[in-house]
């Protein structure tokens, strides 16, 4: 007995890595194929049913996202010059996520599209998750450069303003070859060109013949989701979990907006900001103050500089939104479902026809 | 052809085969068809120039010890084109920028200019060049006979593009009698590389991101635990990406039988900065400290220095040039200074006996010299010298004190590295696993290499360089 366990105990000790590495062969079977949903997409794991749409109507894409080009996504669209172009840009939640999603259900958009007159105007929608106003200029900018928009719907999340600088994607996005691009302000440049070329060929073979090489993307979304999970745990984070703003964040953002609007008077593009709906809760997820702070420093810059601008706080009724929102569903609770976004594409038809909201009267111009 | 991608690994995957396999005379040839292919992945417009400092300094090193009357202008001379084309190459895009800003100022001419690239590991080779044709100079290295062996010491791959730094004592004598690996030597290579791959996939490049966030931000509002967090998060960024470079060059070399020296040993733990420089970088520590500190220490000056400044002046101008090889900005040059600055405070502190006496003095210069080097890296990091006095004012506003400008999640990354880097070193230091049973902790080094090898797995995407290929 005690000769075996020296054997083993010699074998591993020799062969430790060997064992390792089967071990790790062992494992990677055994979690990849676990993986099954998408990571990246929150509608996937978390255990609620909400849903992304892409939405093409007559060969025109109204649901743009920065997995398309701004070509892809404006130039058809530039070749019918009667129709009034119009943005609406926001994150997720006003223009692709459906809460309690069947397969009928559609998002603001395309509800707009409906009772909007398509033949004299044309809403294209812009989602960019977390988008931050840094990021929505640099995009505003990149596509007014080439063509020509009439009006700019613009949501603005307060929490968004947490989060500040450009996204990979962002860049790739707006230079339409992010492999000549450098980031602004880095230091540290990307020597990586060169190897892309090579590196494709290895890495093509290794997404088709090494396995689950193709699916590592989905892994790290599953580990930072569930490092994401530790931290709520471990700190008591909820959807109730005050979201304090970052300060330096916070104003760079709202200098940014006055970038945004100094294009949209430059290029004579009309300028509809609303703040978006939230949840209904006994207490705001926002501390009252910076919120009301917040709200009022967009009334002032609506006044000055001559701009529509609405607080959409409470039009989506209770019933569109979560019932219970908790800790297995906090990163849903923000979403709300088809009723949600029928009641929001009517408040925008509204505003773009006729200048004024239905149903939310306290409206700041 | 980045250490962190999967090219990188088949690459190496492929010379190992061929190198365990072959015969013994042509192992050197295929390390240096390994060298020309990994450089050439890079930088093929390159590639002439090290063969051109290689034949160079083979045959003035020759010269140098056949003409003793010549040497010493021999060795200069082969300094001078050594230290011109580093100097060409890592400073003319800054000099023509001086130029056409003043040539706009005064003829009001603003032409293009077109920057020149900086060759990869120009830096690392040509010092490696200077050392071995020093060495010589001094006597304490004989010429080469044979080439391929000094070209492969110019141009071994896996310390080619960012080093460690060796000397031709250390590395030709290997490179001379090439046997392959053997079994203990593959296993350490290879647990090195993973090791290596593990810090800069997991850690390096998700901090990456980070720092990159934290440095764009607008700095009114910083207050000063801010700035720690951005100096302690870019300090660990440089210090994983750096550090995990060496372990998989160190590892590379091991894998052909070849050992190169440490290059990194916690660092971050040293109490002292003398201490701390004997610890990051060692190899060119060592490099800087006897090929040009002692040099300039030696030089005899005849027009009255007083002795302080006699004393100090070497100790700044060679951080002056370490500044300046890290490169041409004025960043660099300050951190330089910082460091020459921070040394030369130390030296006269350790002179008091006080110090001596105090029971935790090691404790207490770890909590000093860590935030102290920390706080440094803001240089380092700050996209100009703007920026960094702005970063370095705002740890003494006062008003920003009680708020914080980040996301809470950047402090708790910060704190758990910070924490987890200590409880990484105590475990070296005072070698944990003598606690365990030989078989549980074998089990446990398995569990470990198990999970490292599923991360690097799952996070090896060579989407950021290392730090110091632009040095």
């Amino acid at each position: 007995m005690l000769k075996d366990y020296l054997k083993l105990s010699n074998l591993l000790i020799k062969f430790d890595l060997l064992v390792a590495f089967l071990l790790f062969l062992v494992v990677i079977n055994y979690f990849y194929r676990g993986i099954y949903v998408d990571y990246s997409d929150p509608s996937s794991f978390t255990k609620v049913n909400t849903v992304q749409k892409k939405i093409e109507m007559d060969n025109i894409l109204l649901t743009c996202t920065l997995n398309f080009s701004i070509d892809e996504c404006f130039k058809l669209k530039a070749n019918s010059h009667k129709k009034k172009q119009g943005i609406w840009m926001g994150n997720s939640q006003n223009l692709s996520v459906i809460e309690k999603h069947n397969a009928n259900n559609d998002s603001a958009i395309k509800h707009l599209y409906d009772i909007m007159n398509s033949d004299t105007m044309l809403v294209t929608s812009l989602s960019l998750p977390n988008a931050n106003l840094q990021e929505q200029f640099y995009i505003l900018n990149a596509i007014t450069k080439d063509y020509e928009i009439n009006f700019l719907i613009l949501a603005i999340f307060l929490d968004d303003t947490r989060e500040f600088g450009i996204r990979d994607e962002v860049f790739k996005f707006i230079s339409n070859d992010s492999a000549s691009l450098e980031k602004p302000f880095s230091q540290f440049k990307n020597h990586s060109k060169s190897e892309s070329k090579y590196k494709s060929k290895i890495s093509s073979y290794a997404d088709e013949y090494l396995p689950y090489w193709s699916e590592r993307t989905n892994a790290k979304n599953w580990i930072n989701y569930q490092l994401y999970l530790l931290r709520n745990i471990i700190f008591n984070i909820d959807p109730s979990t005050k979201r304090k703003i970052i300060r330096s964040n916070y104003e760079a953002n709202l200098e940014y907006l006055v970038d945004i609007i100094t294009i949209t008077k430059i290029k004579n593009i009309r300028l509809v900001l609303y703040n978006p709906p939230q949840p209904p809760s006994n207490s705001s997820f926002y501390d009252d103050i910076e919120y009301s702070t917040f709200l009022c420093h967009l009334k002032k810059l609506s006044q000055k500089n001559n701009f529509e601008f609405y607080d959409f706080t409470n039009i989506i009724p209770k019933s569109s939104w979560l019932k219970n929102p908790n800790k297995e569903t906090y990163l849903d609770y923000m979403h709300f479902d088809e009723e949600g976004h029928k009641i929001l594409a009517n408040e925008i038809h509204n505003i773009i026809i006729n200048n004024s909201s239905l149903r939310y009267k306290n409206v700041i111009q | 052809m980045l250490f962190n991608s999967i090219d990188y690994l088949f690459f190496l995957f492929i010379v190992l085969i061929f190198h365990q396999f072959i015969n013994s005379t042509f192992r050197l040839i295929l390390l240096i068809a390994a060298s020309n292919y990994f450089y050439y992945s890079f930088q093929p417009q390159y590639l002439y120039l090290i063969y051109l400092i290689a034949l160079l300094d083979f045959f003035l090193a020759k010269y140098i010890l056949k003409n003793k009357t010549y040497s010493f202008y021999l060795l200069l001379l082969n300094l001078f084109i050594n230290l011109f084309i580093l100097f060409y190459f890592k400073y003319i895009n800054y000099i023509i920028e001086i130029l056409s800003y003043f040539n706009a100022i005064i003829f009001n001419n603003s032409g293009d200019y077109t920057s020149i690239m900086l060759p990869l590991g120009i830096s690392f080779y040509t010092f490696q060049s200077i050392s071995y044709i020093v060495d010589v100079y001094r006597g304490k290295y004989l010429p080469q006979n044979k080439f391929l062996p000094y070209l492969c010491y110019i141009f071994f791959f896996p310390l080619l593009i960012a080093g460690p730094l060796v000397r031709a004592n250390e590395l030709i004598p290997q490179l001379e009698f090439l046997k392959g690996s053997n079994f203990e030597n593959l296993v350490k290579g290879f647990k090195l590389i993973i090791l290596g791959l593990l810090i800069k996939v997991v850690l390096a490049d998700n901090l990456s991101p980070i720092v990159d966030e934290i440095y764009n931000m607008p700095t009114s509002y910083l207050g000063a635990l801010d700035v720690l967090t951005m100096a302690f998060i870019f300090g660990f960024q440089i210090y994983f990406d750096f550090s995990s470079y060496s372990m998989i060059a160190i590892g590379s070399a091991l894998l052909f039988g070849i050992t190169l020296p440490q290059n990194f040993n916690f660092p971050y733990s040293s109490s002292s900065p003398k201490e701390f420089w004997t610890r990051w970088n060692i190899t060119l520590s060592k490099w800087i400290f006897e090929y040009i500190y002692i040099p300039l220490k030696n030089i005899k000056f005849s027009f009255g220095l007083n002795t302080l400044l006699f004393s100090i002046l070497p100790l700044f101008l060679t951080w002056f040039i370490m500044g300046l090889w890290h490169g041409s900005s004025i960043n660099f040059i300050l951190w330089g200074i910082y460091q020459a600055l921070f040394i030369f405070i130390y030296r006269i502190v350790s002179t008091f006996s006080f110090f001596k006496n105090i029971k935790y003095i090691n404790t207490l210069g770890c909590f000093i010299t860590l935030p102290t080097i920390m706080l440094s890296w803001i240089f380092f990091r700050a996209r100009d010298i703007n920026q960094a006095f702005e970063i370095y004012t705002s740890l003494f506003k006062v008003e920003n004190f009680f708020h914080l400008s980040f996301k809470e999640n950047y402090y708790l990354i910060t704190l758990i590295i910070t924490i987890g880097y200590f409880v990484t070193y105590f475990w070296y230091k005072y070698k944990i696993e003598i606690y365990f049973p030989r078989l549980t902790f074998k089990i446990f080094t398995i569990l470990f290499y198990t999970i490292a090898l599923i991360l690097v797995f799952t996070y090896l995407e060579p989407i950021n360089q290392f730090i110091y290929f632009q040095f």
